[in-house]
């Protein structure tokens, strides 16, 4: 009889969905490329050339900005900030929004009711405007960005988790930890949480995408990360002008599409993954 | 005894799963005669679910194939090679079908009354109002108290008891010459069990209908079959009359399965056990499919399947009733 | 009742009530799964209870164990009521508590392995050393009949017979003496269940331990228990020494209970009593007797007075207004 396991049965499935497939090797590629560039390259992001807004050419292959600066360099710098904010802020979300919506949907009564009201509260404020507001009181930069973003992301960690425990809670083998005298703690920890895990890890990597979206939004109006220091969105931000996106786009479309192919890339991952932990959820 | 009016020979129905392809039953015939009771038990993944599922041609095409040489004959007339229109046809016209789970095979947004009066309208292309006379008729055939309040109702508002009550009223509405009942009582409480085979035995009494049991109540087949087909593994292996059968069991899996349940008449302090559990389809041993469990193998039954051999009037698949041997227990 | 020195487990009128239908604007209602119960369980016998499904059965089983708290009554434990326990002493008591459950698809964590499943409880007592335990779930492991090799696979890779066993060892690897058995051979095939109705068996008698073994199927409770009781609608109607009950039933619902039980034999007559009608709603429960709605043998006196269970002698209990005529009549 051949041993099989949940994991390896979750990477068969994963395997079989293309776009999934095409979406990690894009990532993998992608990280790789933002991790070594700058190490086997003598990238200088923040020097000023002679010739500001320059054509592409030999020395410079996206050309440069308005200031002078290397473009390809600055995208190459940018990318690392936006997956990092991506990645940081999302795991604060988690960080909050997890312990909270397993307290929620486990206790029931006031806690549920104080945590799922305050998720609601968070909810239906207009993330874009509040965190603006934060920002423009806190003062705009790299770390204000990632985490105003990542404050902002709990409810919907919370919330997701908070449903799935209500349906594990009712499991027999839950009963069962109980009937043994288990503490409620590691009862959360050993018997609800690994069950009720995949749809927060999917919410993970919609997390991921979501928060690299926000703050291109954010560096793009002026309040994420700020000049001289590189992201995708504050490379945009030079497209605001009329007669960049006219006249010069080497300085707007490759953030563009690196922008857009990352976002992609991990929702379709989040899609693989979807589909590979729970083939139920699929119809 | 009356003439059959369903005729299987030689039923044999497979899956294609991921490593290949399975059989899942094999080499199963019987046949049933107007106004008599076929009882087919067996434990879950025995294939007596296959079995009719594959004589109605119920089973997805992509994933299940039934074998050529298999033939299932309705008033001499083979079923096998229609189409799919003609069988839904003949599915609910002469063959009829109650399922276990009532919950699910009633719609639960229309009310009882709309979704008895369908059959009505759609086979017999009764009006409206005619259909719903009919319905209401039905429904005080099969016992259900108020009728005309139930026919408004959702089937969530009636008790598990009324809903299996439900089902065999719609199975009947069309006078089927065959009803196939798939573990009709399984998820019934026993008091109410008792009720809804006194009820299916009234019925057949006035209508003739040829039933199919299908549980692995020994129980219930004990109560309402007249004659008994075990299957094990996908295979047939003991047919015998129900006298026959409770008194006399040939097949050592028959003998086991009897010896293992607890009896209400008898005290005992350690029941018969079958030791091992049934093969699954991706491992089927090469010669009788009992052999791991069976006390009675012998070196023939690891290397050979035996085939279903006549002991006056009883069928029964082992090689210690084959010709030659008198073996008796 | 009985003798006090002898019964492990007292349960003194134990009700549960839940709340249905409450809503924003609407009252609620109540619902009494468990209404006024008393029983006694003795060291080393098995207690079977009877009953249809919502009878109340599993609700009373899982509130002696407080898994569910009881909304009245006591539940005594050698003397203890545990109903008075704080939640930490409540705890340490689950050592000798245990249960078995009716599903093992569902009673088993799909996250852990055998060998995690069945040491969690030693685990979550900090019993022995870490090799002392997986030492212990060896042992366990081999009473219940799994095999070694089998340790460290998950339980879907289980058929349902073996899921079973898993259950019964993490039940029985803390040493409890009393364990609530909640159907625990309903959701298997025939030829496996005698297999681990044996086990359960052999077990009580290696352990000595008490059982109150919940069915809805009166053949498995007539063989595994000593004494039996059957419950309706949320409370008990008949209790007795098996060999009492099942010669001698006296309530009518027992009795209807065991004519409608089919009997794998064909030679067998059956005193024919037949129920008609459904188990009405615990919600709203008939007055009077529980039962009248559905007895053949109503009187006018049922439909206004409940009847409480009575000893009839020789320890066999009935709740019945009119088991004295019937006693004689049947």
């Amino acid at each position: 009889m051949k041993r099989s396991s949940y994991f390896r049965d979750v990477v068969g499935r994963f395997k079989t969905h293309k776009l999934a497939m095409a979406g990690m090797c894009i990532l993998i590629l992608e990280l790789l490329l933002l991790l070594l560039l700058p190490v086997m390259m003598d990238l200088k992001p923040y020097e000023i050339y002679s010739g500001f807004g320059a054509f592409p050419s030999k020395e410079h292959i996206l050309g440069t900005d308005n200031t002078g600066r290397d473009l390809f360099a600055r995208l190459i710098y940018g990318g690392r900030t936006s997956l990092y904010v991506g990645l940081v802020s999302t795991l604060i979300s988690f960080a909050i929004g997890v312990p909270l919506g397993m307290l929620a949907g486990y206790y029931k009564g006031p806690v549920e009711t104080v945590i799922m009201r305050m998720a609601d509260v968070f909810m239906s404020f207009p993330s874009m405007v509040f965190i603006l507001v934060l920002v423009s009181v806190l003062g705009p930069s790299l770390s204000t960005a990632t985490i105003v973003i990542g404050i902002m992301g709990w409810p919907g960690f919370a919330r997701q988790l908070y449903g799935s425990v209500l349906s594990v809670r009712e499991k027999e083998y839950v009963e069962a930890a109980k009937a043994v005298g288990t503490k409620n703690l590691t009862i959360m920890i050993r018997y609800i949480l690994p069950n009720s895990f995949a749809p927060i890890l999917i919410a993970f990597t919609f997390g991921v995408a979501n928060a690299i979206l926000q703050e291109s939004g954010l560096s793009f109006l002026g309040m994420g990360v700020q000049v001289p220091k590189a992201s995708w969105g504050n490379m945009l931000y030079a497209a605001q002008s009329v007669s960049v996106i006219a006249m010069r786009p080497w300085m707007w479309v490759p953030p563009g599409i690196c922008l857009l192919v990352t976002v992609l890339s991990i929702n379709l991952f989040g899609d693989g993954l979807r589909d590979a932990l729970d083939p139920k959820m699929k119809l | 005894m009356a003439e059959p009016i369903l005729e299987v020979t030689n039923l044999k129905t497979g899956f294609y799963a991921k490593q290949g392809f399975y059989n899942a039953i094999e080499d199963v015939s019987f046949s049933v005669s107007p106004g008599k009771t076929l009882g087919i038990v067996g434990e879950s993944g025995c294939g007596k679910s296959v079995t009719c599922m594959s004589m109605l041609k119920l089973l997805p095409e992509k994933s299940a194939r039934v074998d050529e040489g298999s033939s299932v004959k309705m008033h001499g007339q083979e079923l096998t090679g229609k189409s799919k229109k003609e069988m839904c046809k003949i599915r609910g016209n002469e063959i009829a079908m109650i399922f276990q789970d009532s919950m699910t095979s009633l719609n639960p947004v229309m009310t009882i009354g709309r979704q008895m009066a369908e059959p009505f309208m759609v086979h017999q292309g009764l009006s409206r109002k005619q259909a719903r006379e009919k319905a209401l008729e039905m429904l005080k055939k099969v016992g259900i108290p108020s009728p005309e309040i139930k026919m408004k109702q959702f089937p969530h508002q009636l008790s598990g008891g009324q809903r299996q009550r439900v089902m065999i009223a719609m199975a009947l509405s069309c006078n089927p010459d065959v009803l196939i009942a798939d573990e009709p009582t399984t998820a019934l409480d026993v008091t109410i069990q008792a009720q809804i085979v006194r009820l299916m035995k009234q019925l057949q009494e006035t209508s003739g209908t040829a039933i199919i049991l299908i549980t692995h109540d020994m129980g219930i087949v004990a109560e309402m079959a007249d004659e008994i087909m075990v299957m094990y593994a996908g295979n047939v292996v003991e047919k015998a009359s129900k006298r026959d059968l409770f008194q006399n069991p040939l097949h050592p899996y028959t003998k086991g399965l009897l010896a293992s349940i607890p009896s209400l008449n008898k005290d005992v302090d350690r029941l018969y056990t079958i030791e091992g559990v049934v093969p699954g389809l991706q491992n089927m041993p090469k010669g009788c499919r009992f052999y791991d469990r069976c006390q009675n193998a012998m070196a023939v039954c690891k290397e050979k399947n035996p085939g279903l051999c006549d002991r006056g009037g009883r069928k029964v698949r082992c090689f210690l009733y084959e010709e030659g041997k008198e073996a008796d227990a | 009742m009985m003798n006090k020195e002898e019964s492990l487990i007292r349960i003194d009128n134990l009700s549960k009530e839940f709340d249905v239908g409450k809503g924003f604007l609407s009252k609620g209602k109540k619902l009494k799964a468990v209404d006024q119960v008393s029983l006694e369980i003795r060291k080393g016998e098995t207690l079977g209870l009877v009953g249809e499904s919502g009878c109340g059965k599993s609700t009373l089983g899982r509130c002696i164990l407080r898994l569910i708290e009881p909304t009245g009554g006591q539940v005594f434990y050698k003397g203890q009521n545990l109903l008075e326990l704080d939640r930490e002493s409540m705890r340490k008591m689950r050592r000798s508590l245990q249960m078995i459950f009716q599903d093992p698809y569902a009673s088993l964590n799909p996250r852990m392995t055998v060998m995690e499943i069945i040491k969690a409880p030693l685990d979550v007592f900090h019993i022995g050393s870490p090799q002392e335990r997986v030492q212990k779930v060896m042992e366990i492991a081999q009473v219940v009949g799994i095999r070694e090799e089998y340790m460290l696979r998950y339980p879907h890779e289980f058929s349902g017979g073996q899921r079973q066993r898993i259950v019964i060892a993490r039940a029985l690897v803390l040493d409890p003496e009393f364990i609530v058995c909640d159907e625990p051979v309903s959701a298997l095939d025939v030829s496996i269940r005698s297999q681990v109705l044996n086990l359960i068996r052999d077990i009580q008698k290696t352990y000595n331990l008490s059982y109150l073994f919940i069915s809805h199927d009166l053949s498995v409770v007539k063989h595994i228990s000593d004494r039996v009781a059957v419950m309706y609608l949320g409370s008990i109607v008949e209790m007795a020494d098996k060999a009492e009950l099942f010669s001698n039933p006296v309530h009518p619902y027992t009795q209807a209970l065991m004519s409608a039980i089919p009997v794998p034999d064909v030679d067998v007559v059956k005193n024919e009593i037949y129920l008609e009608g459904d188990v009405p709603s615990p919600v709203d429960p008939p007055e009077g007797c529980r039962f009248h709605t559905r007895c053949p043998y109503a009187a006018e006196a049922c439909r206004q007075t409940r009847p409480q269970l009575k000893d009839m002698g020789n320890g066999h209990y009935t709740a019945c207004l009119r088991q004295e005529e019937l006693a004689g009549k049947l």
